[in-house]
């Protein structure tokens, strides 16, 4: 971005532009992807307004502006390093494994079967943020899943210094939005894309949709064959720009779904069964990420919760275990190939502690 | 709006593409015989692909404006709750079921769901004065189990629940709210749907929305059971699925929009594993459905009581509970469990 | 398609199917179900064999034909039958309680032939058959004629010994059962709602292994009454839990030989036998949540001077009474319940 913003504004006749399209300013403008594709496809069409051929000069400078240069390796990974930050997660151990915390400029997706936590650990990521910095955090909840008391509560740990009214002042800077189908989710994108194209987003750093699965369980059994699966590939692409465009950590929450066998499953672990006094026996249950394969190349990490197999039922607060089984770097990998995070949730938080587990993982998905 | 973000499949996107249509707008005015000229495609496929266009390209939805958490928690803190009655489940709800947010109640036949739906109905419309919703409740009855008398005979205790309270207090605007109040009343203000198969649940559940346009007090929507009509008549498991999915997608919409609770019943099923021939009741329609409540109360027997368990939404316990004739209530010397 | 209208609570409570009753002809046992059977929904009468399920259905098939004023709901019956080898015996008990009823009523104009005319019987071979004559003949005939009650005698005997298909696994068939179940279900609770009728379905009980934990989690119900001597089991109506969800209203009888003080006491605990004694199979297998439970006729402890035999009706759920029980005794006229 930083490149874009140096250029000076688009060299068509300024008047010509302006009277058909408005709202374009700058070559910032034309990133955000409606005015690119939609607004200016519309004025190239219409000769009836003035100056056709300045018109396509201004495409033509558009598409040369925006064309990738290429770069040498060294001034990207500097660039990158000055501008990237990993954000805590709140629960130390996992930072430590996630090599210090969750990074921006990539996907991190959080993914487990019903009450494996990962809400609870999206909101306490939000908590750390808003304790931490005055940027704004924005969450999408797609399942009205979404508690200000918890956040403010988790806040209250992590930053006890604070005061409530300062708490609740950076609560202000957590901006909920509520997407519960897959095209308004791709709507709340696409915004916050050209938000941030224009210089908005008061310096966010850390975007949560909670979950992709919900906003997609209408259609979502369509993705493979066809319509559907146009529009998750294209969120899914959005969601990539996004994170490694503007610099946001961007964190997702999908769902697991029970799998017959181990042969496909991500994740092995006894599901947690809603009715502790009713059960017979206990039975290994493996679980799978839901939104099929195509899915999986949307995170560069991914985290799988599950609830702890081996805890009693009756226990509180209930032990989740936690492991990365899928990191864009390798040291982070080696922490936790044979080891798990046993993650505590209580009233105060997400604490983590290591776990030492006879139940590898299962990679092959 | 882009072509490519209709729900149309990749290949007629990539022939839109190549035929020069790539925004939706670029469709607009063109006649079906125009398109399949353009498109080299047959007239019906043309004005399928139409039909398609206008009933999604045309309007996109408007997801609501973003709300920063700070007036989240105000709302939080200050919304209306829908008592159960229970008071230890009150105490672990944080004051009753919460508005904006799909709860699920769960449990085997006989230990009381329908009875504590029915209820939540009537103590969704309790005054403002004394610290209720004072909504209005709609009630879709897939089981034929809604019975009016019950529901009757529970408004009835529920006003002289009132009536006591207000008089204890010595309150006289409450007193003469709960004066005002007749069970007929009360009555009125639960909106029944009968269905008979998830076809008819699914459209209800649709139409929904222009009742709850009109209905703006309503703060409840009950649905006893979803279970029901899903375990017959649906046998394609993934067209079962998506109908659910459905289904949620639409009650947590009206959920944001309409600031209601949504209530949902749900059975129970024996799950037996072949590998250890053991069995084990859980929650019917699968492990995908689970994600959708975002709080979920176990209803079970425990040591001959009735028992609700909280078990997703906030910190887990249980508390114990009786169905009486007034309708759900507390036992006289409650046993209560944090899980500890 | 249309979806179904709200209609509100207050309108529902000046409805039949929400208020009338079907009485049983004994005051204290409409006494003891608040006024009789629930118009709406479905009631299941399970109980063991020679308990009265049979005689409770038949007796409800006269008074069914009284006016409102009453306690019938001025209509005709229904009669599915599923047990051939009871057909017969079935029909003349049926008789012999209507010569009883006509001779009560006689000064209502009630005959013999007038109270046989009004009900009308199905043969039920198999689930297909009761699937197909659900779907076409009843309907149809439904609403034809002035029917008020739709008896099924019974669904276990049925769904007991349906697909036992060699070719495929246990867990697709069950699952296929489980599908008929609820289909079967849906469509009598879909009659009653549409053509006004009450329906009672009669089933069978199973014996079902009690754990500690089990015990623990076992209703009320199942914990006294239906907990058989041993104290490890429980007999319950057959089936499962699937098919209890469709249950509105769940009436289980039990009988239990009590042996005179003085006299040896009979060697098994609970006999099978008495009224219109029927031939059990030695091993009946419902793979839902039970093992299998076996039956053992014991003529001789039936014979024996030296017992007594006491019936027991309990609620295990209804949408409008709570659990409780009552004795009850069969005599020629039907069922009399035993004020304790």
């Amino acid at each position: 971005m930083k490149r874009l913003l140096s250029q000076p504004p688009v060299s068509a006749p300024a008047d010509q532009v302006a009277a058909v399209l408005p709202h374009v300013r700058r070559i910032e403008d034309f990133v955000s992807r409606a005015v690119v594709s939609e607004s200016l496809a519309q004025a190239i069409a219409a000769p009836h307004l003035a100056g056709p051929l300045a018109l396509r000069q201004l495409a033509l400078d558009v598409s040369t502006q925006l064309r990738p240069r290429l770069e040498r390796a060294s001034e990207v990974y500097e660039r990158q390093m000055a501008q990237d930050t990993l954000l805590k997660t709140g629960a130390r151990l996992l930072d430590e494994a996630l090599g210090g915390g969750v990074a921006t400029g990539e996907v991190t997706e959080l993914i487990g079967p019903p009450l494996a936590g990962k809400s609870q650990l999206a909101m306490a990521m939000c908590a750390q943020q808003l304790a931490s910095t005055s940027s704004r955090v924005l969450f999408v909840d797609t399942c009205c899943g979404f508690r200000a008391e918890r956040v403010y509560q988790m806040m209250g740990t992590v930053a006890h210094k604070m005061t409530r009214e300062q708490r609740k002042e950076r609560l202000g800077q957590l901006l909920v939005r509520c997407a519960t189908s897959l095209l308004a989710l791709l709507e709340v994108v696409d915004q916050l894309s050209s938000e941030l194209a224009a210089g908005g987003g008061g310096g966010m750093r850390l975007f949560v949709i909670d979950s992709v699965y919900s906003a997609l369980i209408g259609d979502h059994t369509n993705i493979s064959c066809s319509a559907t699966g146009a529009q998750v590939a294209r969120l899914q692409q959005s969601l990539r720009r996004l994170a490694s465009y503007h610099r946001l950590a961007v964190v997702l929450i999908n769902s697991a779904i029970p799998v017959s066998s181990s042969r496909d499953a991500v994740l092995s672990g006894s599901s947690q069964a809603p009715l502790p006094q009713q059960v017979v026996g206990c039975h290994q249950q493996f679980w799978r990420a839901a939104l099929g394969q195509q899915w999986l190349h949307t995170a560069d990490v991914r985290i799988a919760l599950r609830p702890d197999p081996d805890a009693s039922p009756e226990l509180f607060p209930i032990p989740h275990l936690l492991s990365i089984i899928k990191c864009s770097l390798s040291e982070r990998n080696i922490a936790t190939a044979d080891d798990c995070i046993s993650l505590t949730i209580t009233s105060r938080g997400v604490h983590a502690e290591m776990r030492s587990t006879q139940r590898t993982l299962d990679f092959r998905c | 709006m882009e072509v490519s973000q209709l729900p149309l499949p990749p290949s007629m996107v990539e022939m839109l593409h190549l035929a020069g249509f790539s925004v939706v707008a670029d469709l607009d005015g063109i006649s079906a015989l125009e398109l399949a000229d353009e498109l080299k495609m047959s007239p019906s496929d043309a004005s399928q692909l139409l039909a398609s266009v206008r009933s999604h390209g045309l309007r996109t939805p408007r997801a609501p404006p973003a709300t920063s958490a700070l007036e989240l928690l105000h709302d939080e803190r200050h919304s209306e709750k829908i008592v159960t009655a229970v008071k230890e489940l009150d105490d672990l709800l944080g004051g009753g079921i919460p508005l904006r947010q799909l709860t699920e109640l769960v449990g085997v036949p006989g230990v009381g769901k329908t009875q504590l739906s029915i209820q939540l109905a009537l103590t969704v419309q309790i005054p403002r004065l004394f610290h209720g919703a004072e909504g209005e409740a709609v009630y879709i009855d897939t089981e034929g189990s809604f019975m009016a008398e019950r529901a009757h005979a529970m408004a009835e205790a529920l006003l002289r629940h009132l009536h006591a309270t207000a008089h204890r207090a010595a309150d006289h605007a409450q007193a003469a709210a709960a004066a005002s109040l007749r069970a007929s009343h009360l009555l009125e203000r639960i909106h029944c749907f009968r269905v008979h198969d998830a076809a008819e649940l699914l459209a209800t559940v649709r139409s929904l929305n222009f009742f709850l346009a009109e209905r703006k007090t309503v703060k409840l929507v009950v649905v006893d059971s979803v279970a029901f009509h899903f375990r017959h008549g649906v046998s394609d498991y993934t067209r079962r699925h998506q109908m659910l999915g459905q289904l949620t997608q639409a009650l947590s919409e009206y959920a944001t929009r309409h600031s209601l609770s949504v209530v949902m019943v749900n059975q129970v099923t024996t799950k037996v594993n072949d590998a250890t021939n053991t069995s084990s009741i859980q929650p019917a329609l699968g492990e995908s459905w689970a994600h959708a409540c975002n709080i979920q109360l176990v209803l079970h027997w425990m040591n001959g009581t009735r028992v609700a368990r909280l078990c997703k939404g906030r910190e887990p316990g249980w508390a114990e509970y009786q169905v009486t004739e007034e309708g759900v209530r507390s036992v006289q010397n409650p046993t209560r469990g944090a899980d500890t | 398609m249309t979806p179904p209208r709200p209609v509100p609570a207050s309108i529902l409570l000046c409805s039949p199917a929400h208020t009338r009753k079907l009485s049983l002809g004994c005051p204290s046992l409409d006494r003891f179900l608040g006024g009789g059977i629930d118009h709406g929904g479905i009631t299941e009468v399970a109980g063991e064999a020679g308990s009265g399920k049979t005689q409770l259905a038949l007796q409800l098939m006269l008074h069914v034909q009284l006016p409102h004023g009453r306690g019938g709901l001025g209509g005709g019956a229904v009669y599915l039958h599923s047990d051939h080898a009871s057909y017969v015996p079935a029909l003349n008990r049926l008789r012999t309680l209507a010569e009883a009823f006509a001779r009560a009523h006689a000064a209502l104009g009630a005959t013999v032939d007038r109270l046989m005319d009004q009900v009308s019987v199905v043969q039920i071979d198999d689930v297909d058959t009761l699937a197909s004559v659900l779907q076409h003949d009843v309907p149809a005939f439904l609403a034809e004629k002035q029917v008020r009650l739709v008896v099924l005698d019974s669904i276990g005997a049925l769904f007991r010994h349906a697909g036992d298909d060699a070719g495929r696994s246990r867990a697709s068939q069950q699952a296929e059962r489980a599908q008929q179940l609820f289909a079967v279900a849906a469509r009598l609770k879909s009659l009653s709602d549409r053509f006004n009728v009450a329906v009672v379905v009669t089933n069978q009980v199973t014996d079902k292994p009690l754990s500690a934990s089990g015990l623990a989690s076992a209703p009320a119900y199942e914990r006294g009454a239906c907990r058989l001597a041993d104290g490890a089991s429980v007999r319950v109506p057959a089936l499962g839990v699937g098919w209890a969800h469709c249950v509105n209203t769940r009436l289980i009888l039990t009988r239990h030989e009590v042996s005179v003080p003085g006299a040896p006491s009979a060697a098994s605990p609970v006999v099978v036998g008495g009224l219109g004694a029927k031939r059990k199979h030695s091993s009946l297998e419902w793979s839902d949540d039970v093992r299998v439970g076996g039956w053992e006729e014991s003529s001789q402890a039936y014979c024996s001077p030296s017992t007594s035999t006491t019936r027991t009706a309990h609620i295990a759920w209804s949408p409008r009474l709570p659990g409780r029980s009552m004795r009850f005794e069969v005599r020629d006229d039907g069922l009399h319940g035993i004020a304790s």
